[in-house]
């Protein structure tokens, strides 16, 4: 018999898998169980303290959330439901149909290829991980169609936080996949009153949008720090996604996903300020501190800085222009100081829009 | 004479009927089965299309406006007979009431399923088998045809043809499932070349939708009608025609009819390796796989990526001019080009005649419906090499269910395989390489003109020969690392002669049969005569343009990849 880590039994297939214990995987967790689904939740350490919330019935632990930051109309879909069961068996949560994957994208690789013995086509996987890998610039999907037999997958981008998910805010994202059923099982595992999930087969343009915005805004945060105003902040992300444009067409993705949520809505909540670790890494960066420093500063895994210089050089290679990209690779290598690259950037000729 | 023999079936009088015997494949019994298929299809599309009036009225419409507007515009025989008919229905339409509008589907249905259906000689069969490498050879001098035909020593086709991969895989999964050949496109020729393939491989012959464009060639046109063929007309837009396209093959995979499609579509204008399948008529492998498992039949589909790999290709001139020009992106059928045309088939086989392997065949390892590599035994495997069961991507909460955008998204995920395997399975010829080399040369010394330009460059640029010779060394010992990684084969001449060799060879099979001199050997340096059709044969390189230049010409490969990706 198979048991969770406190030693209750786990019988029987859950409606809804999570693997990853961090904030954004215990947040899906919870919005599931809002749902009425059972979930497991796969983590390595699953004796961690951040986890214990999610095994509490959900009556009591919702009692206890401060009723300041709570959207009241979540605070009265009280749904009964079992506590999650915590998992560190990678073949327990793998017999969810439904997986949901949230572990940073520097992990993907290994975790598909640790995941293949227990997936076979009945499974939907969707991930919310931002990253794009190696020069050819595949995406997260990619690697699990390389790695593992299931083919029904979808990455779930857009202004979704993990605090909203996990307290019922309103709040909403979109699905990108090929696969109709997946986006309607994403729904039914996640969509509210309080969550609206839009859907979209453009399944690359998602994951390009969803990675390189992450980059962005790590460099926007760093971009205020340094006392830059809205104007160049505006500046720099609507060039900068100008970029993510021409990228995503060339990698088979369409234009407007980049100006949807995946791309666009997912910008304006971070620069909103929405509390994401990537604005703290800005921050750091734009106080001077070197990335490694800067990075642990920041308190999380966060993707893909190393994307910036991925994203230049696939760019060069197929002869797009990435002024924006390339600065910022520059940067980041610590080839170029930021007062130089903002010199260099604006010093760029102007073209058209 | 000619044009009515293309536009009616010809059939061989019914003397005595063919017995089938139990070991010969699906397709020997395509005859009893016909009227049982056609009245399975005929059903499957009515009930799709008479849920509920407003829906019916939908089809008839759509149908009568479509059919009107393509007669109209086609004035010939087929308008005058047909157009009264539809007309007719366009007004009749808004007073039928609903068991007369069920009634109109069926019989349009029916039409049309009549239309598409194919039929299967094994006299035919048999006379294609000795006959077609004959056929081939022969129209090198029609005169001489019908000695030829009778006459027992066959020409040299075998050295003519080679056909690589593992045939006896295939052989061995054919007893337990369909077969769907999916190969590349770049002839007309092709579905003949790949049923010679088939038959000197002993492997089952295969149905196919021909496009009736096709029929035009009068020759063809008689074995496409009793080898199994069924008419496909792209003119026909109407839905119906459509549905019922695609209910017939998918029937007659489910029934076990190994099938050949082109998932490109049309034929590679550009003689690139084709990157966007639409796959089309295959994508019904996905649904045909998914009605078997769900009646407990247990009869597999798998696909069988095929590259067809030319030295000279028939329809080059014709195909370039297309894809270069603005308007021929819109052009999906082309009725005049070298196919049609019998002193270009003279022409084209004169030049091949003892050239060896002027065509390879490969045969690529077959996959399941979801891209996963299939074993002699038919197992699915996981990339790790586990087995799965294929029917576990048909299940919804646990049971098996039928679900079209589901294998429509699939089919989009096949076709992504498809494109992977071609780019490893295709086989790099003599003349594609050296073109190759040629144009990168020129793509060098003609650095930032833009694709149009460069074509301009007719006899103007010239590589000296010795230059020539050790790029086309290096290149080819680059592809040969390729091949050693799996990524890409070579053609035995390429593999095995010198350089001064391969050049000598492409030079001659190049000059003679296209219409302008592509290259010319001028002692101590070769001159690029034709750039357009050197673009054409190089293009089969793109893939690897970047792997196999050497540190100086690595700028001029990244320019050949982007130029062309870009159109």
């Amino acid at each position: 018999m198979k048991t969770s880590a406190d030693g209750a039994a786990l019988d029987g297939a859950p409606a809804v898998g999570v693997i990853g214990g961090g904030a954004f995987g215990r947040g899906l967790a919870l919005a599931a169980r809002r749902n009425s689904h059972r979930v497991r939740l796969y983590s390595r350490h699953p004796d961690g303290q951040a986890l214990s919330p999610l095994t509490a019935p959900p009556a009591k632990r919702e009692r206890a959330t401060s009723k300041a930051n709570e959207d009241p109309r979540a605070t009265r879909r009280r749904p009964a439901g079992p506590p999650i069961e915590i998992t560190s068996e990678l073949g327990a949560v793998a017999e969810a149909s439904l997986l949901f994957v949230a572990v940073p994208s520097r992990y993907f690789p290994d975790l598909a290829r640790a995941l293949e013995p227990y997936l076979d086509g009945r499974h939907l996987i969707v991930h919310v991980s931002r990253g794009l890998v190696g020069p050819e610039l595949l995406t997260l999907t990619d690697v699990l169609r390389e790695h593992t037999a299931a083919r029904r997958l979808g990455a779930l981008a857009g202004p979704l936080s993990a605090t909203a998910l996990a307290q019922g805010r309103p709040g909403g994202g979109v699905i990108g996949t090929l696969f109709p059923g997946v986006a309607a099982a994403v729904r039914e595992a996640l969509a509210g009153p309080s969550m609206r999930i839009y859907e979209t087969d453009d399944l690359v343009g998602v994951q390009i949008s969803s990675a390189l915005v992450g980059v962005m805004t790590v460099v926007s945060a760093m971009l205020r720090e340094r006392g830059l105003g809205p104007t160049a902040v505006a500046l720099f992300c609507s060039r900068a996604l100008a970029e993510t444009t021409r990228i995503t067409e060339s990698r088979g993705g369409r234009a407007e996903t980049t100006t949807g949520l995946a791309g666009a809505g997912d910008l304006f909540s971070a620069i909103g300020g929405d509390g994401r670790p990537e604005i703290a890494l800005g921050e750091a960066l734009g106080r001077g501190a070197p990335v490694d420093e800067a990075a642990a500063a920041a308190g999380a895994h966060v993707e893909g800085l190393e994307l910036a210089t991925l994203a230049a050089e696939y760019a060069a290679s197929k002869g797009l222009s990435t002024p924006v990209a390339t600065a910022i690779a520059d940067m980041l290598a610590e080839r170029t100081t930021l007062d130089e690259t903002l010199t260099r950037l604006m010093a760029y000729p102007v073209g058209t829009e | 004479m000619l044009r009515a023999l293309s536009e009616r079936p010809l059939h061989l009088p019914r003397l005595r009927p063919y017995v089938p015997r139990p070991s010969d494949p699906a397709i020997f019994w395509f005859n009893a089965e016909r009227d049982d298929i056609l009245r399975t299809v005929v059903q499957r599309v009515l009930e799709g299309a008479t849920t509920g009036s407003a829906r019916m009225e939908l089809a008839l419409n759509d149908a009568a406006f479509h059919e009107v507007r393509r007669l109209e515009a086609q004035r010939d025989e087929e308008s005058r007979t047909q157009l009264g008919y539809y007309r007719g229905l366009l007004r009749r339409i808004g007073r039928m009431s609903d068991s007369e509008k069920r009634a109109t589907l069926e019989e349009l249905i029916t039409r049309f399923a009549h239309d598409v259906a194919g039929n299967f000689d094994p006299r035919v069969y048999a006379l294609a088998r000795r006959g077609v490498p004959k056929v081939i050879t022969s129209v090198m001098d029609p005169s001489r045809l019908a000695t030829d035909l009778l006459s027992a020593d066959a020409p040299a086709i075998h050295d003519l043809l080679a056909v690589q991969g593992d045939v006896a895989r295939l052989r061995a999964l054919e007893p337990r499932g369909t077969l769907i050949y999916v190969p590349t496109h770049s002839s007309n020729l092709d579905s003949i070349v790949l049923a010679h393939a088939l038959d000197r491989s002993d492997l089952a012959p295969v149905v196919y939708g021909a496009g009736k464009n096709l029929f035009t060639n009068p020759i063809i046109s008689f074995f496409m009608h009793n080898l199994g063929a069924y008419r496909v007309d792209r003119r026909v837009r109407v839905g119906l025609y459509k549905a019922v396209l695609k209910a017939y093959s998918s029937v007659l995979i489910e029934r076990g009819y190994h099938s050949l499609f082109f998932p490109g579509g049309t034929r590679s204008r550009s003689g690139l390796i084709e990157r966007h399948l639409k796959l089309g008529l295959a994508g019904t492998g996905v649904s045909a796989f998914a009605r078997n498992k769900r009646g407990r039949i247990a009869r597999d589909v798998w696909f069988v990526p095929t590259t067809i790999n030319y030295s000279l290709v028939l329809e080059a001139e014709t195909l370039m001019e297309d894809w270069l020009s603005e308007e021929g992106r819109a052009r999906y059928i082309i009725e005049d080009d070298e196919f049609s045309r019998i002193d270009r088939w003279v022409a084209f086989f004169r030049k091949l005649v003892g050239l060896h392997h002027a065509c390879v065949i490969r045969f690529g390892d077959p996959v399941d419906p979801f891209g996963n590599p299939v074993d002699a035994e038919g197992r699915s495997a996981s990339p790790a090499g586990r087995t799965i069961d294929p029917s576990s991507y048909l299940l919804d909460q646990g049971e098996i269910v039928l679900d079209e955008a589901r294998d429509a998204a699939y089919t989009r995920e096949l076709a992504d395989v498809l494109v992977e395997r071609y780019e490893r399975e295709t086989v790099i010829m003599t003349t594609q390489l050296v073109a190759h080399v040629l144009f990168r040369h020129l793509t060098d010394v003609t650095a930032g003109l833009d694709l149009f330009a460069r074509l301009r460059y007719r006899g103007e640029i010239a590589m000296p020969r010795e230059e020539l010779e050790a790029k086309l060394g290096e290149a080819r010992d680059a592809l040969t690392d390729l091949e050693q990684a799996g990524a890409v084969h070579t053609s035995e001449p390429l593999r095995t002669l010198a350089p001064a060799t391969l050049i000598a060879r492409a030079i001659e099979v190049w000059n003679g049969y296209h219409s302008t001199r592509v290259a010319s050997d001028r002692g101590d340096e070769v001159l690029i005569d034709d750039p357009k059709l050197l673009l054409y044969y190089q293009n089969r390189l793109v893939p690897y343009a970047e792997r196999i230049a050497g540190r100086r010409d690595r700028r001029a490969a990244r320019e050949i990849a982007q130029m062309v990706s870009t159109r």
